[in-house]
């Protein structure tokens, strides 16, 4: 009886433990869906240029009050094949954007986040459903289009994988080299050009591409030796925005576009920069060989002459205003002035041709000033020395100041002043060069001159 | 929705509502008491103190009284078989003797009237009243104990909310009072305010200590004991020891939240099986649990194995599946009566989807205050893009050794190790994929065409509202990207599609050895005194691993924040610069690395007086901890400061503390807490940015805490129920936390110090037995949570290590958050004899703050508070919930179904917590509203059980 019991409740526990089982493995299922999903092909539409996509809203852009213009949906199934010319994702310098380019024109397509692709991708671009809009009549390609707090509307950022096919990367791309008048006209908009032998204005020495420290997107104006010129714009986010200008002349490659009738330049990349050539109307100015003695006292320059002599250097650091001649009364002499220059700073150095100094010499020159603009303790000059200047890298050479007789504030206007006997240092074997250093500015403006300079073996 | 305080003042408490003004009083006066005691034991020099201790805890040292002697019987009520095992208790809560082999037990008490308290695991509490004669044996003959309700029975059928704070950490609700516990309040805090994330006295999660079997379970680096470890084996974790608040339970240093002593030793299961099949609609759908146990067997041996599924589809909300199995193993070798040796195993591995907060624009738009934004459909399936999972064996070997009948030794060994994680979506050079991004919201746009657009998009169109994890595919697959000089190796080019967007496993793998032994020596009759060691070894892994690549070839392992910020520098936006440029693929490591090493040590003792009419317990504790980071990865941003050890931070803290209780009578008693103790930092507190550097967080103190608390307990044979008082002051506290800054467009720490909190309040529960069938009870807890400092805050930024800022965050006398400060249920339980039961709880919940954005609350350079604005609070609510089942028994087979119904109103308003956000926009402040938590609607959990 009992073993009947026992026995009958280890079929009970079987039972259970079948059913258990059973209950376990038959409704268990219960896993997160991780299985990829069939592939989908993208299927590009049918191919067509910038130019026709471009035209389809040539009838928005003819309204000149842009208020009253509103994004075109593009319903056709069209396709744009092209290459990136630019993009958000080289050095900052654009922002959820990107420049395709075909053999009609190039276009700015604007993209929900950051683009995606790169310089050089050659890409298919599914048009259909995107909208055409403008901004400050310059076209771009996006998304559906919002109103702004302002109520402007303004085209949405696209998705770049569901409408862009990458077909191959890192294509070359080919800038079109052209002048800035060229480059001036609807026919480059959009596009990637190359201007060679072009150099920021004078205006633009010192300052950096854009601020950095409040990211602030900047202009600068870029010009050629002909003085024409277009506006070089540069995001605050950019990596060179802290970067100095290059102050020579060369070669800078970019994108065109407008901004209500101003034409505008893009860098795409920062690395194509390279302007460090001579800059436009500057003189090869060699520094000549030591001599013994020097005698210079500027006659035969005419008036505004540019004072370049043989062996001497006139060398503008800051504002490209150098040393020119005046006459007055038949004499010549040299002056430089920031009167009317419009420059943040202007430093400008007359470098003579080095003399020997291994025996002691001395220095004598006349001075004048007039239009005394200079405030507080800032002088207009500075009389220097150097044995080591190398005649190309004024900064990297030591230079000695040189204590002499000068045309003060309080002296009369256009009196020149003997600077008395300036004994230079003595060094054996070396020589020395000297320097006169104006600097000033549009508002410190003191015109200063200096005439009848002479450099003397002691004690004759 | 929202209700903001208009005004809020040190001392205005008009806001307490239901507290009463007499409550109120004596808040305050007890809270003043408190202190004054406290400065004057401080100001005591240190062998006045420890002789003032001496005095009070032996003073009143010997005054035996008279005893007497009771014996009785215990059966079980539905089978009238006895029982044994059952614990005796008198009105103290003092152990008196156990139920022998047959019912029987003997114990002595003190003459007069006394009551008798009866427990045993899985039934209910018996209370007898009986007259003790001194020297004489009183015969109370059979004490019947009925069979638990069902819903009282069941850990599983308490809800564990969950949620994530900003950081990503996890957070849940129940605060270690899971046991089956007579205390009526105890029970109605698990049971029924659990389900609106209440914490009890409004304490974080690690401020309470779980051990399993000795071994110290609370998560070393987060301070906090996590649940899910040991989820599913709810049948063989119901022998536990329970504390809610400072009071010894005789394994160590109990913090101020209490402690939970669970015992998985092998003979102290009933011998049997047990079956349950659960269903619910809460966490998961489906639970399954087999648990065997072979008792104590002739030959000395006791085994004890169980394992349960849980799985399932989606639980409240979509998107959130469950597959888990759990499996425990106990084994116990008697080898004499003075030796036993237990070796426990156990693991509850799980993966399943986690449902995620939103805000109420969100929730408004999906017309749903469920809505789940971690899920989306793959291929027309339902998949989520947050999955936590765990696979830790945890394995303790226990030596249990009575030398004699009056010292008790036990020494446990433990390893617990394995892997943990939760998967999160990543993404490169594509819009922000979460649905809910607020550029994608209606609220985002200005104009009325737009706004509905948008709404119409979200409400029609899924591939909008939810992830779109076809379109991730579509684009992973054709993004072609060639990678130069790829591993850092010169000219080796990769070719491939760069995946967009991945899912990848942010992982906190653990290794941890922790050894203690503790004894318990009964000095003399009445005097105890319990001590121990415990030493703790552990390295925590934190790193990402790539869990998805979603179609693409491969991930490219660079910082995309500092790649915008340097995009020339190729070398500061490496996430690893030994091991530049790397092309990850799946299951290899990525973003970041690094090991948390923890060393601790601990010392503890707790003396315990029984005299007559009263106990006094003194404890103590001293605690060396020792953390450092070893960072595995050199990062771009960080060089320097990034790959290896950092500097060793060491912690020497200490605590004291002392109580006990005064019984008037059997009937009445009043216990008392008082606690004093310092804390080490939490490692996670401890470093800026423990993902990326080395840098320790500035001003980095140990915490302090002053604890009291005082009890009235009332057991009259019609009303049992206890009313406390308690005050808490937390001091020197530190909070780390890093998020993304808009302003600033950059990943942001923010390092709280000088945080000083205070925990006031009520707690209260009483049962009334209106006949023996039938029972009242009611639950209330008051509570007053504060920040009571301007904490200081030191803001640093990821992307290089310059202080940003050093400033006061203005928040004295804001709430903490992530629970009700008030809490209140009434309840009506129906116990039939004829073996069913119901019952009906009606709760009520207020006081629910939302946590705060210190970024609105912190001065700006001119040293203005611009953004600064009141806490937000949410609505109060109200919540029904119904309880039924009926047992059975068929020969020896009994079986029980029970079913736990909450919300039957199916309130969907009521907000459990939630916080802001740490992004904000001056202009437009709606755009990042705060994301809020709802509790579920209505939801059940039917449990069937089958035991031989």
């Amino acid at each position: 009886m009992k073993e009947e019991q026992i026995m009958e409740k280890i079929r009970c526990i079987y039972r259970l433990i079948a059913v258990v089982t059973l209950l376990l493995f038959a409704v268990s299922c219960s896993d997160n869906n991780e299985t990829p999903p069939p592939e989908k092909l993208f299927i590009p539409g049918e191919i067509v240029t910038v130019q026709q996509v471009r035209a389809l809203y040539a009838d928005q852009l003819a309204i000149s009050d842009y208020t009253q213009r509103h994004p075109v949906e593009i319903v056709n199934d069209w396709a744009l094949l092209g290459v990136i010319t630019a993009s958000d994702k080289e050095d900052g310098n654009f922002y959820k954007e990107a420049y395709i380019e075909d053999a009609t024109g190039g276009l700015r397509l604007v993209f929900e986040a950051t683009s995606g692709i790169y310089i050089g991708d050659s890409v298919i671009v599914n048009v259909k459903g995107l909208w055409l809009g403008d901004y400050g009549n310059f076209w771009q390609l996006g998304g559906v289009p919002y109103y702004q707090q302002d109520g402007t509307v303004r085209v949405g950022g696209m998705n770049m994988d569901k409408q862009c096919l990458k077909l191959s990367i890192g294509n070359p791309t080919y800038p079109a080299a052209v002048t800035i008048t060229q480059a001036r006209s609807s026919a480059y908009l959009g596009r990637l050009v190359r201007f060679d032998g072009v150099q920021f204005t004078d205006a633009m020495t010192g300052r950096t591409w854009a601020n950095a420290v409040d990211q602030v997107t900047e202009n600068r104006t870029l010009e050629d030796c002909d003085s024409k010129t277009i506006i070089v714009r540069t995001s605050g986010y950019s990596a060179a925005a802290g970067e100095l200008l290059p102050s020579g002349n060369g070669s800078i490659t970019g994108i065109v576009t407008i901004f209500n009738g101003t034409y505008q330049f893009l860098v795409r990349d920062f690395d194509e920069v390279d302007m460090t050539g001579t800059r436009c109307g500057v003189v090869e100015q060699p520094l000549g060989t030591p001599v013994e003695t020097l005698s210079e006292d500027f006659e035969g320059f005419g008036d505004d002459d540019d004072i370049y002599i043989s062996g001497w250097q006139n060398i503008a650091t800051a504002g490209g205003r150098i040393w020119l001649a005046q006459v007055y009364s038949s004499n010549s002499y040299a002056q430089a002035t920031g009167y009317y220059s419009n420059l943040a700073s202007m430093v400008t150095w007359l470098i003579t041709r080095p003399v020997t100094i291994s025996s002691q010499k001395v220095l004598t020159f006349q001075t004048a000033k007039a239009y005394w603009a200079h405030t507080g303790t800032n002088f207009p000059m500075e009389v220097l020395a150097s044995t080591n200047y190398n005649g190309n890298d004024i900064a990297a050479a030591t230079w000695t100041p040189l204590t002499a007789v000068m045309a003060q504030q309080s002296d009369p206007d256009h009196t020149f002043i003997n600077s008395g006997n300036v004994n230079l240092p003595v060094a054996a074997g070396k020589s020395a060069v000297i320097a006169f250093k104006y600097m000033g500015s549009d508002t410190e403006s003191t015109s200063y001159r200096i005439d009848n300079i002479a450099v003397t073996a002691a004690g004759k | 929705m929202w209700r903001r305080r208009e005004t809020f003042y040190y001392n205005d408490f008009t806001d307490f509502g239901l507290y009463g003004l007499s409550t109120l009083a004596f808040c305050h006066l007890f809270k003043k008491l408190y202190l004054s005691a406290l400065s004057f034991l401080l100001h005591m020099k240190h062998n006045r103190l420890i002789i003032f201790i001496l005095l009070l805890a032996f003073s009143c040292g010997s005054m035996a009284a008279q005893q007497g002697t009771v014996k009785g019987t215990i059966t079980s009520k539905n089978s009238s078989t006895p029982l044994a095992g059952a614990l005796i208790t008198d009105a103290s809560g003092s152990e008196l003797g156990k139920s022998g082999v047959d019912g029987s037990f003997t114990v002595s008490l003190d003459e007069g009237k006394q009551m008798l308290f009866i427990n045993m695991t899985d039934y209910e509490q018996a209370i007898v009243s009986v007259t003790v004669t001194a020297g004489e044996t009183t015969e109370i003959g059979a004490v019947e104990l009925p069979e638990m309700a069902g819903f009282m029975m069941d850990i599983g059928s308490v809800s564990i909310m969950e949620g994530f704070s900003e950081d990503g950490f996890e957070t849940q609700s129940i605060h270690g009072v899971l046991s089956a516990s007579a205390d009526i309040f105890m029970s109605t805090a698990a049971y029924t305010f659990g389900q609106v994330m209440y914490r009890k006295r409004g304490y974080d999660n690690n401020y309470q200590n779980v051990s399993l079997n000795g071994f110290v379970v609370n998560d070393i680096e987060s301070g906090a004991p996590y649940w899910s470890n040991w989820g599913g084996l709810n049948d063989v974790m119901r022998s536990s020891v329970v504390s809610s608040g400072p009071e010894p339970i005789g394994f160590l240093f109990e913090p101020v939240g209490g402690a939970t002593r669970i015992n998985t030793r092998a003979s102290v299961y009933r011998s049997g099986i047990r079956a349950v099949y659960s269903r619910s609609n809460r966490t998961y759908p489906n639970r399954a649990m087999l648990t065997y146990s072979t008792g104590l067997l002739n030959s000395n041996w006791a085994v004890t194995g169980s394992y349960s599924r849980r799985w399932g589809e989606q639980g409240y909300k979509e998107g959130t599946f469950y597959d888990a199995n759990s499996f425990f193993l106990s084994v116990e070798k008697k080898i004499n009566s003075r030796h036993s040796l237990n070796l426990t195993a156990l693991d509850a591995m799980y993966r399943r989807g986690v449902g995620g907060g939103a805000t109420q624009e969100v929730y408004d738009l999906a017309g749903d205050n469920y809505y789940n934004p971690y899920w989306g459909y793959q291929d027309g399936e339902v998949r989520s893009a947050r999955v936590r999972s765990s696979n830790k064996p945890l394995l303790t070997l226990a030596h249990i050794w009575k030398p004699s009948d009056k010292l008790d030794i036990q020494t446990t060994a433990g390893y617990w190790f394995g892997k943990g994680g939760y998967t999160a979506l990543n993404w490169y050079d594509v819009l922000d994929p979460r649905p809910d991004y607020y550029r994608k919201l209606p609220g985002y746009f200005y104009d009325e065409s737009d706004i509905d657009r948008i709404t119409d998009a979200w409400q029609s169109d899924p591939s909008v509202s939810h992830i779109d994890w076809d379109h991730f595919y579509y684009a992973n697959s054709k993004n072609i990207y060639t990678v130069y000089n790829e591993g850092g190796v010169e000219g080796n080019s990769l070719t491939g599609n760069r995946s967009k967007y991945i899912i990848e496993d942010r992982r906190n793998d653990l290794s941890q050895f922790q050894f203690n032994s503790r004894a318990s020596w009964n000095i003399a009759s009445g005097m105890n005194l319990t001590g121990g060691l415990l030493v703790d070894i552990y390295r925590g892994h934190n790193f990402n691993v790539i869990s998805d690549l979603l179609g693409g070839d491969y991930w490219l392992d660079v910082d995309q924040f500092a790649e915008r910020d340097y995009p020339n520098n190729p070398e500061a936006y490496q996430n690893d610069l030994n091991n530049p440029d790397n092309a990850v693929t799946e299951g290899e490591t990525f973003g970041n690395s690094y090991y948390a090493f923890q060393r601790g040590a601990i010392l503890w003792g707790t003396g315990t007086y029984t005299g007559n009419r009263y106990k006094l317990y003194l404890s103590a504790h001293a605690k060396y901890t020792a953390m450092w980071r070893e960072g595995l990865m050199r990062k771009g941003l960080f060089p320097d400061n990034s790959f290896g050890e950092s500097e060793r931070l060491d912690f020497p803290t200490w605590g004291v503390k002392a109580g006990g209780d005064y019984r008037f009578t059997g009937r009445h008693m009043i216990i008392f807490n008082t606690l004093i103790t310092t804390n080490p930092p939490l490692f996670r507190n401890s470093f800026l940015s423990p993902r990326t550097r080395n840098t320790l967080t500035p001003e980095l103190r140990e915490e302090m805490i002053f604890s009291g608390d005082v009890s009235y307990v009332l057991r009259s044979p019609v009303v049992t129920g206890r009313m406390t008082a308690y005050y808490t002051r937390f001091m020197n506290q530190t909070e780390v936390t890093s998020f993304y800054h808009d302003e600033w467009r950059t990943l942001v720490n923010y390092a709280m110090t000088g945080i000083d909190k205070e925990n006031y309040g009520i707690e209260a529960g009483a049962e009334i037995g209106i006949t023996s069938e039938l029972t009242v009870n009611a639950v209330a807890s008051l509570g007053q949570y504060l920040w009571i400092s301007n904490p200081d805050i030191t803001i640093t930024q990821d992307n290089n290590s310059q202080v940003l800022s050093k400033e006061e965050v203005w928040i004295q006398y804001f709430r903490q958050s992530g629970t009700p400060q008030t809490a209140l249920a009434l309840g009506i339980e129906y116990n039939s004899s004829r073996f069913w039961w119901a019952g009906i709880t009606g709760s009520y919940y207020d006081n629910i703050y939302l946590d705060f954005n210190p970024v609105t609350r912190t001065k700006d350079d001119t040293g203005y508070y611009p953004y600064w604005d009141y806490q937000q609070k949410a609505d109060p609510g109200f919540l029904v919930d119904i309880f039924v089942g009926k047992s059975w028994r068929i020969d020896d087979v009994y079986v029980t179904l029970s079913a736990n119904l909450s919300n039957v109103l199916d309130n969907r308003t009521v907000i459990t917590g939630g916080y802001e956000q740490y992004r904000y926009d001056p202009e437009r402040p709606d755009l990042f509203q705060p994301r809020v938590y709802y509790a579920n609607g209505f939801n059940y959990f039917i449990n069937l059980s089958i035991r031989y």
